[in-house]
């Protein structure tokens, strides 16, 4: 059998942590903000984050993956690229499939008019404009943007270990401070603003994908090398 | 090609510190090796190496005539059930021997079932839930049904009490007579698993400082008992490894030559001799660098 798949396999092995506790979290704020909207009434309706919840669970997700289930795959005999394999497959399954729910979801909410009570949950402004296959990207793209981040994330701390994560913080808060010293310093802000307003969020989201990418690949570099 | 593993010069250092030193040693097909040693003697970094699962600094290593670094080739005749072994947060025991059916091809599910009956551990327990016994228990339940051409057991027994230890090497010989593979034990327990052991290596401080078939070991010392005198009258200008004194009986470990002259003589002296304990040799033949660890359990 292939052994990635065999990875991919091993994550759903517990559907739980993957599959169900993302969607009782993203529902369950989904019904406070239902009870919210029939309590308060709002005649021109109202826009809730709550989507939000699910974007950071898939943020955490990708880090928290690598240490639960790397020593564990390794030590059953399976090779560091099969692991990789398989674990971006399980992110882009999710993304997928989360996706697919979400416009789903935001297709319902049109219909219904906001579940009834014009309540703006999961078919947001900016967001969900365009047809539903570019609502769809955009809630896919950003997924595995946040999500490969996370795994990135993941996958160096495992490399290096505590002191090295401690140490690429500290480099990409000066990093981070030096670029916004030089932007003010260039009047660079507006610019950066102004480009940001012109785009959808469709160009947004493809314009993810080069990162995306790139985080993929350094996630592959690190778990190469990552010892038990 | 009989050799599964093969091991030249093996070295790994951290920094100016090496915990394995030039080691080489050969595994054949189909046998039981005893991989003996102290704590922190360097037999888990060995056994992380051959599986991949940590860099050699230096050395040559084959496993099954390739190097094992990912190698599914390798990797999936491999088992290597360790007692620091992780599992994720949420996997049950039934979660982990599903995902063992994945990697291992020889995997016997039924075998696996019938083992947890006999080790008598909940199916449906969380990992984290378990006891320590019934964590090596499961590595246990791996090791034996995944029936890994090389099979390596890492202190598969930490907590174990002595009836499931007895019901472990029961089902190791068992199911090896059945289907027969090249199994690795690392353990302090020598006498427990002398009687399986075919070859014995010892690590000491990162250095292979013995290794030898059991037999050979064996026909290396040799015990008698009798009556003081009579005992005395044999050891007299011989080894003694070991002598225990019972009222006004004698039992010795004498270093032998391996030959049955010795075993005559013994026996014309109306001395009885006895098979010799396995600790008490190796103890011996690595001046007493095993002793401590042979006493710790």
């Amino acid at each position: 059998m292939n052994r990635a798949a065999g990875v991919l396999k091993m994550h759903f092995q517990d559907k739980f942590g993957y599959l169900y506790l993302p969607w009782i979290i993203l529902l369950s704020s989904f019904t406070v903000n239902i009870i919210v909207g029939i309590l308060v009434n709002e005649e021109k309706g109202f826009y809730t984050g709550g989507l939000m919840s699910i974007y950071v669970y898939m943020f955490v997700m990708g880090i928290v993956v690598v240490a639960q289930s790397f020593p564990f795959a390794l030590g059953f005999s399976v090779r560091r690229s099969d692991y990789y394999l398989g674990t971006v497959g399980l992110i882009v399954v999710l993304s997928g499939i989360f996706s697919a729910l979400l416009t789903l979801f935001s297709w319902v909410e049109v219909l219904t008019n906001g579940w009834g009570v014009k309540l703006g949950f999961f078919h947001l402004p900016y967001l969900s404009s365009g047809s539903y296959v570019q609502q769809f990207l955009v809630y896919f793209l950003a997924m595995l943007f946040i999500c490969l981040n996370g795994f990135v994330t993941g996958s160096y701390s495992k490399r290096f270990g505590k002191t090295g994560t401690f140490t690429l913080f500290i480099v990409l808060f000066l990093l981070g401070s030096l670029f916004s010293l030089a932007m003010s310093y260039y009047d660079g802000w507006a610019d950066l603003f102004q480009w940001f307003v012109g785009k959808t969020a469709l160009d947004l989201a493809v314009r993810s994908m080069p990162v995306s990418i790139i985080f993929a690949a350094l996630s592959y570099l690190f778990l190469r090398r990552v010892t038990v | 090609m009989s050799s599964v593993v093969e091991v030249r010069g093996l070295t790994k250092s951290y920094g100016k510190e090496s915990v394995v030193r030039n080691v080489s040693f050969t595994l054949e097909e189909n046998k039981i090796y005893g991989l003996l040693g102290r704590n922190g003697a360097g037999k888990t970094t060995i056994m992380h190496m051959i599986t991949a699962q940590q860099f050699a600094t230096s050395g040559m290593l084959k496993v099954f005539g390739e190097e094992p670094y990912e190698n599914n080739r390798v990797l999936s005749q491999v088992c290597f059930i360790k007692e620091s072994q992780k599992y994720p947060d949420n996997y049950r025991v039934i979660d982990v021997l599903e995902v063992a059916g994945l990697f291992f091809q020889n995997w016997d599910k039924v075998y696996a079932h019938a083992l947890i009956e006999d080790f008598r551990l909940p199916l449906k327990r969380r990992m984290k839930k378990l006891s320590r016994g019934m964590l090596s228990s499961v590595g246990i339940i791996v090791g034996l049904a995944s029936r890994a051409p090389l099979t390596i057991f890492d202190e598969p027994y930490l907590g174990l009490d002595a009836v499931a230890r007895g019901l472990f090497y029961n089902r190791l010989i068992e199911d090896y007579a059945e289907h027969p593979r090249t199994v690795v034990l690392s353990t302090h327990l020598i006498d427990e698993v002398s009687q399986l052991l075919e070859h014995v290596m010892v690590i000491d401080q990162g250095k292979l400082i013995l290794n030898e078939d059991t037999e050979v070991l064996r026909g290396k010392a040799l015990s008698v008992a009798g009556t003081t005198a009579q005992v005395d009258e044999f050891t007299k200008g011989r080894e003694v490894i070991h002598r225990e004194p019972f009222g006004g009986l004698l039992t010795a470990t004498v270093v032998g030559n391996g030959k049955a002259e010795d075993r005559k003589r013994a026996e014309a002296l109306g001395l009885t001799v006895a098979p010799v304990s396995l600790q008490q040799l190796i103890v011996h033949l690595t001046n007493g660098s095993v002793r401590k660890a042979g006493e710790v359990e």
